[in-house]
């Protein structure tokens, strides 16, 4: 009896590793990174572009979407579409459950501490003027300085520009060193407590350095002065945690990351929220309006007036979604793995400089010709079906650093693979025989 | 075939326009002059023109421009040199037609048969501006 027991205990224990073992294969199959099967995922992928598959190598400007984010808005407008914080009836109040989750969502997504830490705004661009509106109204005074660099996106310099302007502060700018990173030694001796706020692009659109936030951020803090991050380029390249980088201010664009156009998020610590004046007014921001005087909503409400891009948060939704259930770090390799294959082929065609040659850096990749101008080439490749970015990227400050008028600019999401890195290097070759 | 589509925009003169502009350089003495910029694609040029009364005696560009651009600066100066003014301006609106119309019609006439090459733009809408830039930096340069 004794032993027939013990076979079937063993029968048992094995039948259970067995299962157990089969569980964790599937979640890793499940989860685990694949090309080819992200790519069917995104419908655009599959189209043509002048009678060639497309080659969508421009995603620093915007990412394509895929399927269920396109479902989401759709279905969003066909079933569910009602404007939120306003009725007490079902679609009013099933949409605005839809856009407030999406805060907690976000939240999650950033790791922030609190969903009232999140604002949903346009994109980086309104994102940062919020910011920079709030401290020219509250904050900067003259002879006070605020400090940007040299690689930031025109978003993260005009509205500083006019802050500066209307407040008599001062724009103090880190350079970049030729290598495409930022000069440390110089930041560190710009930080002074005339400093009250630096504000700093975490991946570079035109170069893909990765800045050291999370350093330039201890440093800054030393000094008590709080940072903005522009994370335009960062969030959809890498995981963020904005209390781990404990950045003050961490904006970034819903249409980079998968989402529809039109809808980004930005995240203050709930202290600096609570001290910025509100920035646009009218419906939705108020608590109560009388001739008398108006109070405001706390957090976040206070930084959302009127309706807002509902059907975009909701397709915000479904972009997050999509990446929360994605193979984030495969995914990462991956593109590092295009960016090390591009870079090396890159460096093999005589007359081609690349632009930003730092090691640490996102999937992007400028170049320049002796020869041919960047506009040139855009077209040359776009012929071909191939899209990559050509001009100055929206940091005309960066490119004068590096003396180029312009850059041909490829820049590889997850769903890239070899064969669009080998594509346009073959176009690259080609364009040289025919500018000969 | 996608060489075939490229060779229509650029063709042979205008790439050899573009490869070896004429009248490159800073003028020594200018009357006028103004500097272009186009802000989607960096395309930035400069325009100096040495005037005697209406009458134009020297002309010249500088640029860090992409080949459409370069080849238009150069082809446009030599028709324009030493021209007067009034036919400068009937110049510019025919070229500007060309662009629009897409053909080499009785309203462009006046210029040269030459810049029937900028009739493949037509397939490029996008560089329409780089052709354009030139000729819009000069009327600024004669503003």
């Amino acid at each position: 009896m004794l032993t027939f027991d013990f076979i079937t205990l063993l029968i048992y224990i094995v039948h259970l590793i067995l299962q157990i073992l089969s569980i964790f294969f599937v979640l890793c199959v499940k989860t685990m990174f694949s090309v080819e099967s992200v790519r069917s995922d995104f419908p655009i992928l599959s189209s043509e572009v002048n009678g060639k598959s497309l080659i969508y190598l421009d995603n620093a400007a915007t990412a394509q979407k895929p399927d269920c984010v396109i479902q989401a808005v759709n279905q969003y407008y066909r079933k569910e579409n009602s404007n939120i914080h306003r009725g007490v009836f079902y679609l009013s109040e099933q949409a605005t459950t839809a856009y407030e989750s999406t805060r907690d969502l976000v939240a999650d997504f950033l790791s922030a501490e609190k969903s009232s830490e999140i604002i949903f705004c346009k994109g980086v661009t309104e994102g940062i003027n919020l910011v920079a509106n709030g401290f020219s109204r509250s904050i900067l005074k003259e002879g006070d300085e605020v400090l940007i660099s040299e690689m930031e996106h025109h978003a993260n310099i005009v509205p500083w520009q006019i802050a500066c302007g209307q407040t008599g502060a001062i724009l103090k700018i880190i350079p970049v060193l030729e290598e495409g990173s930022l000069d440390m030694d110089a930041y560190k001796s710009l930080l002074s407590e005339k400093t009250k706020l630096v504000a700093i692009v975490h991946v570079s659109n035109a170069l893909g350095t990765i800045n050291p936030v999370k350093e330039m951020i201890a440093l800054a803090h030393a000094q008590d002065i709080p940072v903005l991050v522009d994370g335009a380029q960062s969030a959809p390249h890498m995981e963020i945690d904005v209390q781990d980088l404990d950045c003050d201010f961490f904006v970034a664009s819903g249409h980079k990351l998968f989402a529809p156009t039109g809808v980004g998020m930005l995240y203050g610590k709930e202290s600096w929220l609570e001290r910025l004046p509100p920035y646009q007014s009218g419906g939705d921001m108020i608590e109560k309006v009388d001739f008398g005087g108006t109070t405001y909503k706390g957090l976040p409400g206070k930084f959302e007036a009127g309706t807002p891009n509902i059907s975009g948060v909701i397709g915000l939704r479904s972009a997050i979604h999509y990446l929360n259930d994605l193979d984030r770090f495969g995914a990462s390799t991956h593109e590092q793995s295009l960016l090390g294959k591009a870079t090396a082929a890159l460096n093999e065609i005589d007359g081609l400089r690349i632009i930003g040659t730092t090691r640490n850096k996102a999937s992007v990749v400028s170049f320049v010709f002796d020869e041919i101008h960047a506009h040139d080439v855009g077209t040359f490749l776009d012929a071909g079906g191939i899209s990559v970015r050509t001009g100055h990227h929206c940091t005309m400050p960066l490119l004068k650093r590096f003396k180029v008028p312009a850059t041909a600019r490829a820049s590889f999401s997850f769903y890239n693979n070899e064969s669009d890195v080998n594509a346009l290097i073959e176009a690259l070759h080609k364009m040289k025989v025919f500018f000969g | 075939m996608i060489e075939d589509k490229l060779k229509e925009l650029y063709q042979e003169f205008l790439l050899k326009h573009s490869k070896a502009p004429l009248y490159y350089g800073k003028l020594p003495v200018f009357t006028h002059h103004a500097e272009g910029f186009n802000p989607i694609c960096g395309d930035a040029i400069t325009v100096y023109l040495n005037l005697e009364g209406r009458q134009i005696k020297a002309v010249s560009f500088e640029s860090a421009s992409c080949s459409i651009c370069n080849a238009s600066a150069s082809m446009m100066l030599q028709e324009i040199n030493l021209k007067a003014l009034n036919q400068v301006l009937q110049y510019y609106s025919s070229f500007e037609t060309l662009l629009i119309n897409e053909e080499f019609s009785e309203e462009v006439v006046n210029l040269s048969e030459e810049f029937e090459a900028f009739l493949g733009l037509s397939k490029f809408p996008a560089r329409k501006a780089c052709a354009l830039l030139p000729w819009e930096t000069l009327k600024k340069a004669l503003k």
